[in-house]
């Protein structure tokens, strides 16, 4: 049976006279060279960035450090229903829940509240799917990606160091 | 038997049943919250409404009689939009709290409105918002749940036989709360909060702890007292959170006493996982040479205790004990309860051991009783006694060994001559008696520590050393 539709892909490119020489291929190389030279060096347009001076802004679909939300009122939005702990696949999440006691009570919406709420960075793999099980859009990864520190302590991200300073309407919420 | 008709079909169901548990049996769901089996019938929720055939009205299931010719229809387009209106009207004050309510996941109302209820909500007014009260020293009422069922005061009236909890105002401002000043101090708070079929009423001892759908669950049989309730075990990061009722309509059992529910901190915490001599830590292999000489000098063996061992450890014990050839004297009774058991409430009985009458049925009894095997401890007829489980009972002078097999680090371990490991109930699989006498049979509901024997499988270990030759000790061990 005859075959279909093949191309031979072994099929060697046969070179012309003046590419077999090899000067020729040399100057089309340094042409390019000279190009991107010519492109950064006079007339301003790099391609690439100083990292650490300089930071390009992070899309909005970025998933970065996590943030914990608070609402209009400067209460904490979350409430402590473990599904972001349930959903983790690589088990990061840590909460402990406790009852509001009426001295509290402005700091929350409901009557529960997460007493501990860690997030192992070493385990997280950013895959979003804590922000996307969150039924009081409580938890975002919208923070910066920069996330080196120089023992573990600082790797496990405390409820103290991921909660907003301040509430509002959340500005990064993803559709 | 008596041969009814539902959407139909014929089927033969049980006259004698409920005409909802009937349709249940053969396969028919028909959704309800206020109707429950062990509880007398009031028709409060109107959420098991079907039509019968001949009869204008729409009727509650719960409410008709199961009888012959009956013909039901359940899932008719009227029927749908009866109970779709029922959801409606129970959701309209219902707060949408579900993260952060404990019952979520196994909430009748969540389930109800999952199947026959809106998927969209057309009121538009403020919820009813009423504080959380605490009505008991483990129990919390949260009103806005609430969906008047009535559960919570029939079952105090019917089974516990205290009335603290009642129905007040009408209409739209109905609210269950406490009849009397003092807040509820009974055995059955844990029950209360069960038979809640929503979120309404919570046990403090439990709440928050954890959720619902993360528990493994195992038939397992409850260990507080003699009565054996069926349960279900709760076990998360192996670590039991708690019971629950495993109804059991056969032999009647359909709720659970605080007392077993809440007792479970034993098989978490403070657990004995090492062999100890004189109250300190050691290890098997020098423990277990040195009891095994105790065994060869000993003329009679006493054994007390083991009613919280299962059937099937206990039986093994005897046939191993008997291989040793020496004179043995069990018994399996050394608490009040155990002598003269009575019952203290409709479930709880006052001898808190699972097994007592498993352990007598099997042999577990000696003339003397307690009394006699403390006796000849003391006198030195008996020079090794081996308590399983039980505290060292007081009054004990002799200078035989005493070897206490235990699953918890408690006092008697501290002063026991020698102490062992063993396996809590909840590790292995087995079968307890109860008070009845009928034979119950529980599974694995938590994974043990590697190593750790159960009692059978300590006694076993013995007897194979205690026929093993000597053996020149080559090398390492």
């Amino acid at each position: 049976m005859a075959t279909v539709n093949v191309v031979n892909v072994a099929q060697r490119h046969k070179f012309k006279w003046y590419e077999k020489w090899y000067f020729y291929s040399v100057l089309v190389g340094l042409k390019i060279t000279l190009k991107h030279f010519i492109r950064s060096a006079f007339l301003g347009k790099t391609v690439t960035v100083e990292f650490p001076e300089k930071k390009r802004a992070y899309s909005s679909r970025f998933r970065g450090l996590h943030s914990l939300k608070r609402d209009e009122l400067g209460r904490e939005r979350c409430t402590a229903c473990f599904c972001c702990m349930w959903i983790c696949p690589a088990d990061a999440i840590y909460i402990e829940a406790a009852e509001v006691t009426p001295d509290r009570q402005h700091l929350h919406p409901e009557d529960k509240y997460a007493k501990t709420f860690e997030i192992d960075l070493l385990r997280c793999i950013f895959c979003g799917l804590c922000e996307e099980a969150c039924p009081k859009g409580a938890i975002y990864l919208d923070g910066n990606a920069e996330l080196a520190a120089d023992n573990r302590q600082d790797l496990i991200l405390t409820k103290e160091r991921m909660t907003q300073k301040y509430g509002g309407p959340i500005i990064g919420q993803r559709n | 038997m008596v041969k009814i008709k539902i959407d139909g079909k014929e089927y033969e169901v049980n006259e004698k049943k409920n005409l909802i548990d009937a349709a249940k049996d053969v396969g028919v769901e028909i959704p309800y919250f206020c109707y429950h089996p062990a509880l007398s019938i009031v028709g409060m929720c109107r959420m098991c409404l079907i039509e019968i055939e001949g009869n204008p009205k729409l009727q509650a299931a719960c409410n008709t009689p199961v009888k012959e010719g009956l013909s039901i229809i359940t899932q008719s387009a009227r029927v749908k939009e009866a109970r779709e209106g029922t959801m409606e009207f129970l959701l309209a004050n219902h707060p949408l709290d579900c993260p952060v309510c404990d019952k979520a996941g196994e909430c009748d109302l969540q389930d109800n409105a999952f199947s026959s209820g809106k998927s969209y909500s057309r009121f538009e007014f403020q919820k009813r918002n009423i504080p959380q009260e605490e009505i008991g020293d483990n129990l919390i009422i949260n009103h806005n749940r609430c969906i008047i069922c009535y559960r919570c005061v029939r079952f105090e009236e019917e089974k516990v036989g205290e009335s603290n909890l009642g129905l007040f105002q009408r209409g739209y401002d109905s609210i269950i709360g406490l009849a009397k000043d003092k807040p509820i101090t009974h055995n059955y708070q844990g029950a209360l909060a069960d038979i809640c079929p929503v979120g309404a009423l919570l046990n403090k001892k439990t709440l928050f702890k954890s959720r619902v759908w993360w528990y493994k669950t195992a038939k397992s049989i409850c260990h507080g007292c003699s009565t054996g309730c069926n349960i279900e075990t709760n076990v998360r990061d192996n670590k039991m959170y708690r019971y629950m009722v495993r109804e059991n309509p056969e032999l009647d059992m359909y709720f659970l006493c605080d007392k077993g529910r809440f007792d479970i901190d034993w098989l978490n915490e403070n657990r004995l996982f090492s062999y100890h001599e004189k109250g300190v830590p050691s290890e098997s292999i020098v423990v277990i040479p040195k009891i095994l000489e105790e065994i060869k000098k000993a003329s009679k063996i006493g054994i007390i205790g083991g009613a919280h061992e299962s059937n099937e450890n206990l039986s093994q014990i005897l046939q191993e004990v008997k291989k040793w050839n020496k004179e043995v004297a069990l018994e399996v009774r050394v608490s009040e309860g155990q002598y003269h058991p009575k019952q203290v409430d409709f479930l709880m009985t006052n001898d808190p051991h699972p097994n007592t009458r498993g352990a007598l049925d099997l042999g577990f009894s000696y003339n003397g009783q307690l009394e006699g095997i403390i006796s000849e401890f003391n006198s030195g007829k008996i020079d090794l006694l081996f308590i399983l489980k039980e505290e060292i009972p007081s009054g004990l002078k002799g200078s035989g060994k005493i070897i206490v097999l235990h699953t918890n680090l408690t006092s008697s371990v501290k002063d026991a001559d020698f102490a062992v490991p063993i396996k809590a109930f909840a590790e292995q699989s087995g079968s307890f008696t109860n008070k009845n006498g009928v034979r119950q049979y529980f599974e694995l509901a938590m994974n043990p520590i590697l190593g750790l024997p159960s009692s059978g499988e300590f006694f076993k270990r013995l007897s194979l050393e205690l026929a093993r030759k000597k053996e020149a000790l080559v090398g390492n061990r």
